[in-house]
């Protein structure tokens, strides 16, 4: 591991990477047969020399009602500001440009730009033709793996962390913008300097370069909506300041006569047992435990937080029945009609929940009790939704399209980001009283129906138009949960070798907490799995994780 | 020809009332079979009338049931219109039509073709090819070699890709061949006295008998493309291009995802306040079609197509 | 391709054929290429006819089908299907070492028996029910109303049988015996066959009604005059006109019978764990699609495709003993 990694690196790197990007992966020119094999580059930072994280310049605008916090709070504003500033002084594209983009979408497809003031109002303020290749949430993946195996690859990606392989994708065929992003070049760019570093470590290094731009979200990661008038009544005065066993009074007492304390959807959700391990104080999804990588799963306080789980479930009977197999909507449907009095969701999910909600009752963030396991803490997600890949080319090219992500990721404020997330004034909203009001063509033409919102973000804010309480209660509740609050440790880690037994044996746990949760089998088929685990490839997952880790933050 | 007009004419006149042979039913049986049937009917009709319901709630009436409504008290259509105010709705609803009816042709004509063929007795390649595509059905190739073969015939972009690599269905063909086999050989036999040639066989004899079987793969054909929207998402990159169904798909996927992905597909589903309804106004858009088609279709499932073909 | 179906839309064009040769034609004693050209010369029309269909096959099946080389493969996206690295049987035997297989293998085998031996009569039955009845007009009506189902997603279908069964559904928070029908796991194969049962039974009895359809009437009539009441009439002449087609609808399914409703079963196999609720499609998809581990699922899908093979080729054997078609002779 003394050899200098980036040796002769580059020129091999572009020549493999211009002729995939123009498509010879699969018309295989014979010269490349021979010996592309031995040319994958890992997308491993492990024994490379990583380029410095792009540095972090706050970009200046209006003056929040409540301030932000680096590590993970939210600014929150009352009110639409009065004053906007500008954050691109010029045009990023010439008018001329066409520039195409694959994204995940939502929504219906939207009107295209003939016939769509909104995308038509952007693409004059980009000064390109930008042209949306709509890739519908469900269908990502299997997109996303034929469009990496054709050789297709549209200007900008959008890609998840999640699918697997992306970042060898990344490391082998996207552009290299370290010599644009990384230390001090990213001033260039004055609104992706303006991104949290965490987010450009969630979306991480491939191969010790920057190879894309992340689209920033919340660094909060799942909490527990409350209907706050009737748990406050319920609670007796414990209300958000609790012990475990208050806790469990109070969702008991909230269970009953065809109302239940606690509703939790199937899936991932797994009757919140991630999130009742972070009240235990477990690590989130790894931790560094005397110098060692441990899975979190693997820990004292996880099995505890399952052993709760199970009491919550088979003892004091609180969940809503059915978790196991409880879709989504719902069980958002029976949180706000009050069935359920408080339900596991997420950061967008208490927004949703305020408008669906409206009048009926207050939506509130539950905090954490106290006397767990360990201790609390908080665990933070990613804090990305995904990245954007470019598309390699001259660095003229290069720059346009950084150019253009730079506007898109203009922050909360500025003109840019008006015209990005709001549209035209007078077509898509109307300031009123100071307050902005979005019109009835902006529920066709925003930056969801034409997911420009997927492309890169800019860093969250809470501006509920209407609703300045909801945002005080998530600023005040990102206030606290930050003091407690952990990064994932596997952020942006890349774990090719790995990759394989982990998607299996991710299921392992989730398998095993459902069926422990709910009483099918004792907490020793919990033990069980944790040495599967250990037995049967995982110790491989945790080593090369602690080697990427290493190499990550040595910088 | 006055034969076969006979034998037309029979083919295509419904028979509802019981013959003269045929013994008057038991009245137990009689009631027996009408318990039977009307519990079917309950069994399916109320879950569709939930389905239904829901689709024209509102979306408050909806959350306040928690999830689900039997019988809405202000019916509204508000579902439909959103869903279907995507504004490239009319257009794919045109390539939706289009691409059914075009391939359904296409399906059916190299359906009805080769069956033929293949279920003619003395044609010499007959098994070979049979088996030949018998294997396709058990191995089926994998969606990325079919991206690369629709990439290599530069069909991207074009709704061809939407029909020709699913032209032929093997167990339709396979169906089609087994009813063309189940034809009275004597038809044949008779043809081929009267100095018939195969093509004559085929569009004078076979095809006015096989109605109903024809109706029947046609319909499979028609749902099939009609409901199919992945090869869209697939192979159409222009979602201006989309039909229908991949449109719609982007409203079913928000509310629920299949498999691991559920929690960070919906964190970002933003404010979606109730899309079982959407989903259900979905599935009542996809049906309908078929609602209309399938009167068409029924005609040909009357009994005795066959009647007296051989005497006369 | 266009061109070739242009070509396909004029190939059976007005041709002088000549009248076929007899069936029992003496082959005589020529070498064989001589033989077969001599036999297919009276079969032009049918190899004509047969071009197009053919024509797909090779074109969107046989290209495709190399494909499958990737079950040999290590195959990494990006270096295309040529290139990424070759590695023997180490797909397969991953595969079959793997404990989890099986018992994937074992599930859905056991829910592939369920639904031969459950749901497979059923449409047949339906079938026939409709079939008797006299009235034309309820007839019509039920037939529409028992298809409807078959629209509905999986999503959907779940959705509803939670609603109806789920502890606070309707009869689930009443009737104790359901109360945890859908996270028991020994309910589990049991509900799956009732749901496809419930979504498909009426949309079956399609292809059993115009095989129906096609039964001459005048051997009932004949059969009649005979004396033969209805349940004679039933066994020697409705069984023997849609046997035929029965075989082959049975014989197709069991050259699928490693396939059990993936979505179906995806949806719902996170409530009672993979003991119970994993089939080969669900482990596959866990294994190689969501770790894209193409060249698993290839293997996969070629143990599928061969174990398939066998049993249609049992199948089909069995039938020819029997005295039927099968599905080829």
């Amino acid at each position: 591991m003394t050899v200098n990694p980036r040796a002769g690196g580059p020129s091999r790197r572009r020549f493999l990477r211009t002729s995939l990007g123009a498509g010879a992966a699969l018309a295989a020119a014979p010269a490349l047969v021979g010996c592309a094999t031995s040319q994958v580059r890992s997308a491993r930072n492990a024994g490379t020399d990583p380029v410095p994280w792009p540095e972090y310049v706050p970009v200046e605008g209006p003056r929040p009602d409540l301030p932000p916090d680096p590590r993970g709070v939210d600014a929150g504003f009352l009110r639409y500001p009065d004053h906007l500033v500008s954050s691109v002084p010029e045009r990023p594209g010439s008018g001329r440009e066409t520039l195409t983009a694959m994204v995940e979408t939502y929504e219906a497809p939207p009107r295209g730009p003939g016939a769509n003031r909104y995308w038509a109002a952007l693409n004059e303020a980009l000064g390109v033709d930008l042209k949306l290749q709509l890739v519908p949430s469900g269908n990502l993946q299997a997109k996303i793996a034929t469009m990496m195996a054709s050789g297709d690859m549209p200007d900008l990606l959008m890609v998840r962390n999640w699918i697997p392989r992306v970042a060898d994708y990344a490391a082998n065929v996207a552009a290299d913008l370290s010599e644009h992003l990384a230390g001090p070049a990213v001033r260039a760019y004055p609104n992706l300097a303006n991104l949290p570093t965490y987010a450009w470590r969630d979306m991480g290094l491939m191969g010790g370069r920057i190879m894309g731009v992340p689209i920033t979200r919340p660094r909060t990661g799942s909490a527990i909506l409350s209907h706050r008038e009737e748990l406050v009544e319920l609670a007796g005065g414990t209300y958000n300041d609790w012990t475990a066993e208050e806790f469990v009074d109070t969702l008991k007492r909230a269970t009953g006569g065809k109302k239940y304390g606690f509703g939790v959807a199937s899936g991932g959700w797994l009757f919140g047992v991630p999130l009742l391990a972070s009240w235990h104080g477990a690590p989130n999804l790894y931790g560094l435990r005397d110098g060692e990588f441990v899975k979190a799963e693997l820990t004292e306080e996880y099995r505890a937080a399952v052993e709760f789980a199970r009491r919550l479930h088979q003892t004091e009977k609180v969940y809503y029945p059915g978790t196991a197999t409880m879709p989504t909507e719902t069980m958002k449907s029976l949180f706000f009609n009050g069935t359920v009095r408080a339900q596991l969701d997420n950061l967008p999910g208490y927004q949703a929940a305020n408008i669906a909600v409206g009048d009926a009752f207050t939506v509130d963030l539950l905090r954490p009790p106290t006397g767990l396991g360990a201790g609390l803490t908080s665990h933070f997600s990613g804090g990305t939704y995904g990245y954007t890949l470019l598309k390699p080319g001259p660095p003229e090219r290069i720059r346009l399209l950084l150019r253009v992500l730079n506007y898109l990721a203009a922050p909360f404020g500025t003109t840019e980001y008006e015209r990005t997330y709001y549209g035209v004034e007078g077509e898509h909203f109307e300031r009123v009283d100071g307050d902005l009001e979005l019109t009835e063509l902006a529920k066709t033409e925003n930056p969801s129906t034409v997911p420009v919102k997927y492309i890169t973000a800019p860093p969250p804010v809470h501006f509920y138009p209407g609703n300045p309480d909801a945002v005080r209660r998530v600023h005040a509740f990102q206030t606290a949960d930050v003091e407690t609050g952990i990064p994932p440790l596997t952020s942006g880690l890349v774990v090719r070798d790995a990759l394989r037994p982990y998607t299996r044996m991710r299921k392992l746990f989730e398998d095993a907490v459902i069926s422990v949760v709910q009483g099918h089998s004792s907490m020793k088929h919990w033990d069980d799995a944790v040495r599967t685990w250990r037995t049967q490839g995982g110790d491989r997952v945790d080593a090369e994780l602690a080697e990427e880790y290493a190499a990550v933050n040595e910088v | 020809m006055s034969n076969r007009n006979t034998l037309l004419d029979k083919a295509l006149g419904p028979r509802e009332h019981r013959p003269s042979w045929m013994e008057k039913p038991h009245p137990l049986t009689q009631a027996g079979k009408a318990v039977a049937l009307v519990v079917i009917c309950a069994l399916i009709l109320v879950p569709i009338l939930v389905v239904v319901s829901t689709s024209l709630a509102s979306p408050a009436e909806v959350t306040a049931n928690g999830g689900w409504v039997l019988f809405p008290t202000e019916p509204t259509l508000q579902a439909y219109q959103d869903i279907l105010s995507g504004g490239t709705i009319t257009r794919s609803l045109a390539v939706s039509v289009g691409i059914t009816v075009v391939g359904t042709a296409v399906s059916l004509f190299g359906t009805i073709t080769l069956a033929y063929a293949l279920s003619r007795e003395h044609f010499s390649l007959r098994k070979p090819l049979l088996l030949m595509v018998l294997f396709t059905f058990l191995f089926p190739p994998g969606m990325l070699p079919g991206y690369l073969v629709v990439k290599g015939l530069g069909l991207l972009d074009s709704y061809w890709a939407l029909i020709l690599p699913v032209a032929i269905n093997v167990f339709n063909l396979v169906i089609m061949r087994g009813f063309f086999q189940g034809l009275p050989q004597e038809l044949y036999d008779a043809a081929r006295i009267d100095g018939a040639g195969e093509l004559t066989v085929l569009l004078r004899i076979v095809l006015p008998l096989s109605k109903a079987v024809i109706a029947v793969i046609g319909l499979f054909y028609a749902v099939g493309y009609w409901n199919s929207f992945f090869s869209a998402i697939l192979y159409l990159n222009d979602s201006s291009k989309w039909p229908l169904q991949a449109v719609l798909q982007t409203v079913v996927t928000k509310g629920a995802n299949l498999g691991g992905n559920t929690t960070d597909a919906l964190s970002d589903s933003g404010a979606v306040a109730a899309p079982q309804t959407y989903q259900m106004a979905t599935v009542v858009v996809a049906v309908i079609p078929i609602l209309i088609i399938y009167p068409f279709i029924q005609k040909y499932f009357t009994k005795g197509v066959l009647t007296g073909a051989i005497k006369s | 391709m266009t061109s070739t179906i242009e070509q396909a839309g004029g190939s059976p064009a007005p041709s002088a054929d000549p009248p076929d040769r007899p069936p029992g034609a003496p082959p005589g004693r020529e070498p064989r290429s001589v033989r077969w050209r001599r036999a297919l010369r009276g079969q032009r029309t049918l190899l004509l006819l047969a071009v197009p269909g053919i024509a797909y096959f090779l074109v969107f099946h046989y290209a495709a089908l190399f494909g499958n080389v990737i079950a040999f493969k290590d195959f990494v996206p990006f270096q295309g299907l040529w290139e990424s690295p070759w590695v023997g049987l180490d797909n397969f035997q991953r595969m079959f070492e793997d404990a989890a297989f099986w018992q994937a293998a074992w599930n859905t085998l056991s829910i592939a028996v369920l639904q031969l031996v459950f749901f497979f009569p059923l449409p047949l039955a339906l079938a026939l029910l409709l079939h008797s009845l006299a009235r034309g007009g309820v007839r019509k009506i039920i037939q529409s109303v028992v298809y409807l189902p078959h629209f509905l997603s999986w999503v959907i279908v779940v959705a509803l049988f939670q609603q109806l069964l789920g502890p606070t559904g309707m009869f689930g928070g009443n009737v104790a015996f359901v109360t945890d029908v859908l996270t028991n796991p020994d309910a589990f194969k049991p509900l799956m066959v009732v749901q496809i049962i419930w979504k498909d039974c009426g949309w079956g009895t399609i292809i059993f009604l115009a095989a129906l359809s096609q039964v001459n009437q005048d051997l009932y009539e004949s059969a009649a005059l005979d004396g033969a009441g209805p349940r004679r009439r039933f066994w020697h002449v409705t069984l023997p006109a849609i046997r035929p087609i029965v075989i082959l609808l049975l014989i197709m399914r069991l050259g699928d019978i490693l396939t059990v409703g993936f979505e179906q079963i995806l949806l719902q196999r996170d409530a009672v764990g993979p003991e119970a609720g994993e089939v080969l499609d669900t482990f596959v998809y866990y294994q190689g699609v969501l770790g894209a581990d193409w060249g698993y699922s290839a293997a996969a899908g070629l143990f599928k495709g061969v174990v398939g093979a066998l049993l249609v080729y049992s199948a089909n054997k069995i039938a020819h003993r029997l005295g039927e078609q099968g599905v080829y002779k």
